[in-house]
């Protein structure tokens, strides 16, 4: 079976938003796991004192390339269906970094206030009804930065086509990054002092 | 560094290596017999004369005549706004974009269902989408639209509506633009796009 | 191997590395099934929208913003983020009670208090509500996915987002440690 799987019309609509219910309780489930309902947890990243974001998002992020890539190359999936967003280079950047701000200030992000949510964290709550205000702002002022947000558009651009790498020169890599990464932040993680949390 | 991580490492690793030394392969564009096999069975792939007819009266936009008898049964008959590509034709591509399909229901249609059915599969083979075949082609074209028969006194009601609206446009291909009384059902033919729009935007 | 010298209290959870190679296949197999990756402000957007839509209707349709999301056919909270959301608390509830980590609390640094906590929380929230407006997306549906599928967005996304985190980092210490 080629996928993607409902975009190729191989599953039926109905069966989408069970298969939603499942693979959000997987994702639920590991992000939990692997801690990131605390936002003490999250924030080490920042401070050096916990690395473990690092981790769990770069090799998450890494596995599913690698086995995108695969799928595509053993003709399982039509890589040309999977969906890739838009570049709108400013509304990215500027977003990204209202984010990171956000991040830093409220110690989670949305997938992970979810968990927070989930195990009983007040501040998550919190959070998440700062997320429902700040959307709503944003519609509400949305005719002030539909400038931004509909302009630089680049279109859905491939990261190792901008880069002018082949798919595989660009995913190993990523890996040594990846892997690089995952030793200097354990010895950084190493010399900073512990935080109890 | 535990051990996690070193197992982690080498299956990257390996995997990413293999990923730059693995040869280039040839995907295959064309749909596999079983594809084509579901392809032939699906009863959609025909189209009915009247379904045609209505569509060239209301100027469907989306349809796309494809005459694919040769140049001269072209020039001596075919359907208002068809296109002739032969059969042998077929399977030149620049036809295609130039006649941008992908916004297209394609109708193709012969003298009877066999040239048109022969370049559906050749089209279908190159997984082209929302391609027909006039079912009966031509010939049935003439019985239906051009020469409909009157039905029986006692026919059923939707029998005698489909005669109405084919004596209706019998008259509006034979010359006589006289307006149909009848509502044609302006029932739009999904266009299925094979493109990724149908994607939600903004996935987070 | 070498073994941390203090008491590791992420023991506790699962091996980050573990975790990351099953978030990446539970990220792959999204892609499989569905042709796009995971995402979560979606599902908050999805909520305002509707509320928006249940209490101010014209205003919504109205709205330049809004209306991008509202379709005459699916009501905005039927959409595939909000299942998906409903299943992440349920998946996170379901890890927590195993572990052992259910509980009602505000966790901060033993500096600040509750109430500032909170405060920051929601301040936050705000902020990143805007910001996965204005970049289409967040950290999962953004950053995560976009790398997985190799968007340029999506680099930019993860590199705006650690990056802007790190750099206002230094201003927000007190807080954290």
């Amino acid at each position: 079976m080629t996928g993607p799987l409902i975009p190729m019309g191989i599953i039926g609509q109905g069966w989408d938003l069970v298969i939603a219910l499942l693979i959000g309780m997987a994702f639920g489930y590991v992000l939990e796991s692997a801690g990131f309902s605390s936002s003490r947890k999250l924030a080490g990243v920042f401070y050096g004192y916990d690395f473990t974001v690092l981790r769990v998002f770069f090799t998450a992020a890494i596995t599913a390339m690698v086995g995108l890539l695969y799928f595509g190359y053993m003709g399982w999936i039509d890589l040309s269906m999977i969906y890739v967003n838009k570049t709108f280079l400013i509304a990215a950047i500027v977003g990204g970094i209202t984010m990171g701000l956000g991040f830093i200030t409220g110690g989670y992000c949305p997938g992970t206030s979810m968990c927070g949510i989930a195990i009983g964290k007040i501040d998550a709550m919190v959070f998440t009804g700062g997320m429902l205000l700040g959307i709503f702002i944003f519609s509400e002022g949305f005719p002030l930065v539909k400038g931004i947000y509909q302009g630089y558009d680049l279109g859905a651009l491939k990261i190792n086509e901008v880069l002018g790498l082949s798919t595989g020169v660009f995913a190993i890599l990523l890996i040594i990054v990846a892997l690089v990464a995952f030793v200097i932040t354990r010895i950084v993680e190493n010399k900073v002092k512990k935080v109890e949390y | 560094m535990n051990k996690a991580f070193y197992i982690l490492a080498v299956f990257l690793l390996l995997l990413g290596t293999g990923l730059v030394l693995l040869p280039d392969r040839e995907h295959s564009d064309e749909a596999s017999p079983g594809e084509l096999l579901s392809n032939l069975r699906n009863p959609s792939r025909f189209i009915s004369t009247d379904k045609v007819a209505e569509m060239i009266i209301s100027q469907d936009p989306a349809l796309l005549l494809v005459d694919v008898r040769d140049m001269y049964d072209f020039l001596d008959y075919s359907l208002p706004g068809a296109h002739s590509i032969p059969l042998e034709e077929i399977m030149m591509y620049n036809w295609v974009d130039s006649l941008s399909y992908k916004q297209s229901q394609i109708v193709l249609f012969s003298n009877s269902d066999i040239l048109a059915d022969q370049a559906w599969v050749l089209l279908k083979r190159k997984k082209y989408e929302n391609i027909h075949i006039m079912k009966g082609g031509l010939n049935h074209w003439f019985e239906t639209i051009i020469q409909p028969e009157p039905p029986a006194e006692t026919a059923a009601d939707d029998e005698i509506d489909r005669y109405q609206f084919r004596k209706g446009a019998s008259i509006y291909f034979t010359g006589g633009a006289v307006p149909l009384e009848q509502e044609t059902s302006t029932e739009a033919v999904m266009v299925k796009r094979k493109n990724k729009t149908q994607l939600v935007e903004g996935g987070c | 191997m070498t073994t941390s010298k203090i008491i590791d209290r992420s023991k506790k959870y699962a091996n980050p590395y573990l975790s990351g190679f099953l978030l990446g296949m539970v990220l792959l197999a999204t892609f499989y099934i569905t042709g796009r990756g995971l995402g979560a402000s979606g599902a908050i957007k999805s909520t305002v929208v509707t509320a928006v839509v249940t209490f101010a209707e014209s205003h919504a349709a109205n709205s330049d913003y809004y209306s991008k999301f509202i379709s005459d056919d699916s009501h905005p909270m039927n959409n595939w983020l909000v299942f998906e959301i409903i299943g992440v608390l349920a998946g996170a509830f379901l890890s927590g009670a195993i572990a052992g980590r259910l509980k009602l609390k505000v966790e901060h640094s033993p500096k600040i208090t509750s109430r500032t906590r909170l405060i920051m929380a929601g301040f936050g929230g705000i902020l990143f509500g805007i910001g996965s407006q204005l970049g289409r997306g967040c950290t999962s549906g953004a950053a995560l996915s976009g790398m997985a599928s190799m968007s340029l967005a999506g680099f930019i996304a993860m590199l705006t987002i650690f990056g802007g985190a790190y750099f206002f980092a230094y201003f927000f210490r007190k807080f954290w440690i």
